[in-house]
């Protein structure tokens, strides 16, 4: 008699749960893999109230804030991470090297991965760790460039972008408060209407500022509309209603396979950015916890993090993906440079066309641009109703 | 009065699972409608009037009957209607009521003072201790407002609430009154009840008082505490911190309502003590935190417990107070944090009478 399978449930977003990684996995590792995709809000939820429901919790460095303090997370043993020592300096220290300081705005990864003495999350190196540093990217947002007014393309590229009267109509935002707020927060600041004291802790008055400039632009026509999903944000644009909007870069994908020319903006004032990580329940114990410790192992041997280079988004440990690409998938997504031939994207033969350079440029000058870190606020859950107060208005 | 108080007193941050009353029940019971004041004074009287023990054709005024029994008039018209209404009392030509024969039949108006001996009672009558309809529904509004805040911004409709306790507007205002003078809710400028969202700042600021004003009642109620106390104390944090598991909602409680409420009382400065108490945003986000989550408490808050109670042993009571001060910093982070994590909860049951506005 055989033991049966190991089941393991991952609790995430569309971001890394992808029906061809998870098939992989499971043949790769010999288990059974189920993924359960929600949008943020409810992997959160589900995250904190429920760790009898999953083993592995797939998600953002920064939701850690609403998860961390109800114990659902066990701490990982790096003793037991295999490649933990290739993992770059970025999630570890903040900074992507001595020359590139990274900014603390926001919830930076780094203040959120030490598990120390007292239980509690901090910078201070330990053995243990809250989730394991994978996934992450620099965002700004994207634009259709045959849409924009002379009157913009002229300058700089700015978050300001996303207010400006000229594009009235054919803006577009994501619809979650921890994301969608500060890239609202960003074109606030960058169009000159309001300035921010630290733009990943806003307090009660300069939140009450930003909805009051925001539900002010919604009741003009402002903005066409809010999306959770790359689907819905990349159909936005598809059917030519939105020429300009906050973007993740897998959404680009779809916006590429529907033939638009479109460009990912390498804003003035700097990218928004996150990194994803995974994390175990604290009810996982046995062979299904040797089983997730095998995952989250299996994410850093490279060719998780090449599947999800062709996707535009970036790995922990770089060096080991490269292996899994060629020379030229390396260095047009790595090091920002022109295609050197028609380039494949995660599950088809084309993506990329011969000659084509990535927006914002190489790893190192795209994630040493960022302004702010997707952030849990302190005034978090007043920012929560009052965003959701503008989404209703 | 004395019964809100005693409520306060133990409303207490970190006393994170003192259980919030059932916000839905808002039926009077039978047990409760015989505590109220109209009915305590309405059967006192009858007896009374039935043992004969006052005198037929006392005329009985509001007023005088009030200051006996030591509340409004409010309850004492109340009572001499079902005493009208029951044949026992009269009306005349005059003012008031008077007392009927033991027959029913009417008898000549007796002016005389009103006092115990006149109303035919042998002592007098204890002060009525029992609470009005305001003080009866304070918890209840007071609970289901706490509980709303965390999850969003809200309009208290002031004749729901009345419909739903059985009471009239004017007495849900005056709670609602009490509770804007506790910060809990405020008054628009079209004169609409407002409440929540609870927001970090006022949770810290709260803290910053605490920080502030504990530490001296401290200092002042340290030296008299009896020492057999402390030892108690000391034994029960002993006990947490070798098991923390086994330490449920009520054995929390008594935790916290021994450092922060019984350590304290010695202060001889009342209003100090009461202005500690109303300091209670942090409560309400560790019941709402504690509720959903069901956790055994941190290591860190017993630890900083039992330093607090070694040094007022040890008689050192400044240190005693810097480490009740430092205990209640770091009760800020914690609750800072709890107050993040109910972003992501899912709306509870409120009651109709709270519409959401966010």
């Amino acid at each position: 008699m055989h033991p049966s399978k190991v089941e393991l449930r991952v609790l995430g977003t569309t971001v890394t749960l992808q029906e061809h990684i998870r098939k992989r996995a499971e043949q790769d590792l010999g288990i059974r893999l189920r993924f359960i995709v929600q949008d943020g809000g409810a992997v959160q939820r589900d995250g904190a109230m429920h760790p009898d429901r999953y083993e592995l919790y797939d998600q953002w460095f920064h939701s850690l804030d609403c998860v961390w303090p109800t114990h659902a997370l066990q701490p990982i043993e790096l003793a037991r991470i295999r490649r933990w020592n290739e993992v770059n300096a970025l999630p570890r220290t903040g900074q992507m090297d001595p020359a590139h300081q990274a900014t603390n705005a926001g919830c930076a990864p780094a203040d959120r991965l030490y598990v120390q003495p007292d239980g509690s999350l901090g910078r201070e190196a330990s053995e243990r760790i809250s989730m394991l540093p994978l996934t992450h990217n620099a965002d700004s947002f994207v634009y259709l460039e045959d849409a924009m007014p002379a009157s913009l393309t002229e300058t700089d590229e700015s978050w300001a972008w996303l207010l400006a009267p000229e594009l009235s109509g054919r803006v577009a935002l994501q619809a979650d408060a921890a994301i969608g707020a500060i890239d609202a927060a960003l074109a606030v600041e960058a169009s000159g209407l309001m300035r921010f004291d630290d733009i990943g802790n806003l307090d009660i008055e300069e939140i009450d500022g930003l909805i009051a400039i925001l539900k002010d632009y919604k009741r003009r026509g402002h903005f066409a509309g809010f999306w959770s999903s790359f689907a819905e944000a990349a159909q936005l644009m598809i059917a030519n209603k939105v020429a300009i909007q906050s973007i993740w870069s897998p959404a680009t994908i779809e916006l590429e396979r529907a033939g638009l020319k479109f460009r990912l903006a390498r804003p003035r004032e700097g990218y928004r950015a996150w990194f994803g990580g995974i994390g175990i329940s604290r009810l996982a114990h046995g062979r299904v916890l040797d089983a997730a410790y095998d995952y989250l192992n299996w994410w850093q041997e490279g060719w998780a993090g090449a599947t999800v280079a062709r996707q535009g988004f970036y790995i922990s440990n770089p060096e080991r993906s490269r292996a899994h690409m060629d020379a030229a998938e390396w260095s047009y997504w790595y090091d920002g440079a022109r295609a050197s031939a028609d380039l494949p994207g995660p599950t088809s033969k084309h993506l990329v066309p011969v000659g084509q350079m990535r927006d914002g440029g190489s790893y190192l000058a795209r994630m040493s641009r960022i302004a702010v870190w997707d952030s849990v606020m302190d005034e978090h859950n007043y920012l929560v109703r009052r965003w959701t107060e503008f989404m209703r208005s | 009065m004395t019964r809100r108080a005693g409520a306060t007193r133990s409303s207490r941050p970190d006393a994170a699972t003192r259980r919030l009353p059932d916000i839905g029940s808002t039926d009077v019971s039978p047990e409760a409608d015989s505590r109220l004041r109209y009915r305590v004074i309405h059967d006192q009287l009858k007896s009374a009037i039935a043992l004969g023990n006052i005198a037929p054709g006392l005329v009985l005024l509001e007023g005088p009957v009030a200051r006996i029994f030591g509340t409004s008039r409010v309850p004492v018209r109340k009572a001499f209607e079902m005493l009208h209404a029951g044949g026992l009392l009269i009306t005349f030509e005059g003012r008031g009521y008077l007392v009927a024969r033991a027959d029913g039949s009417a008898p000549e108006p007796l002016r005389a003072p009103i006092s115990e001996e006149t109303l035919g009672f042998d002592r007098p009558p204890e002060p009525l201790d029992i609470p009005t309809n305001a003080e009866r529904i304070y918890d209840s509004l007071e609970a289901a407002i706490s509980l709303g805040i965390v999850f969003g911004h809200f309009r208290i409709d002031e004749s729901h609430a009345a419909e739903a306790f059985g009471v009239s507007r004017g007495t849900v205002r005056e709670v609602l009154n009490r509770l804007r003078d506790r910060g809990l809710v405020e008054k628009s400028a079209y004169s609409h009840w407002l409440c929540g969202p609870l927001t970090a700042r006022a949770v810290r600021q709260d803290y910053e008082l605490r920080v502030l004003l504990e530490p001296a009642a401290l200092r002042a109620s340290g030296p008299t505490l009896p020492r057999e106390k402390l030892e108690a104390a000391l034994r029960d944090i002993e006990c947490a911190i070798d098991d923390p598991d086994s330490v449920h909602a009520a054995a929390l409680h008594h935790l916290e309502t021994t450092l922060h409420d019984t350590f304290l009382a010695g202060a001889s400065n009342r209003k100090l003590l009461a202005t500690i108490s109303h300091a209670h945003m942090p409560l309400i986000v560790n019941h709402a935190f504690y509720d959903a989550f069901r956790l055994h408490p941190e290591m860190g808050t017993l630890t900083e417990h039992r330093t607090v109670i070694e040094l007022l042993l040890q008689g050192k009571f400044d240190a005693a107070s810097e480490a009740l001060a430092a205990h209640l910093r770091n009760g800020e982070t914690r609750t800072r944090q709890r107050l993040k994590v109910l972003a992501v909860l899912p709306d509870p049951d409120l009651p109709a009478y709270m519409h959401r506005i966010a």
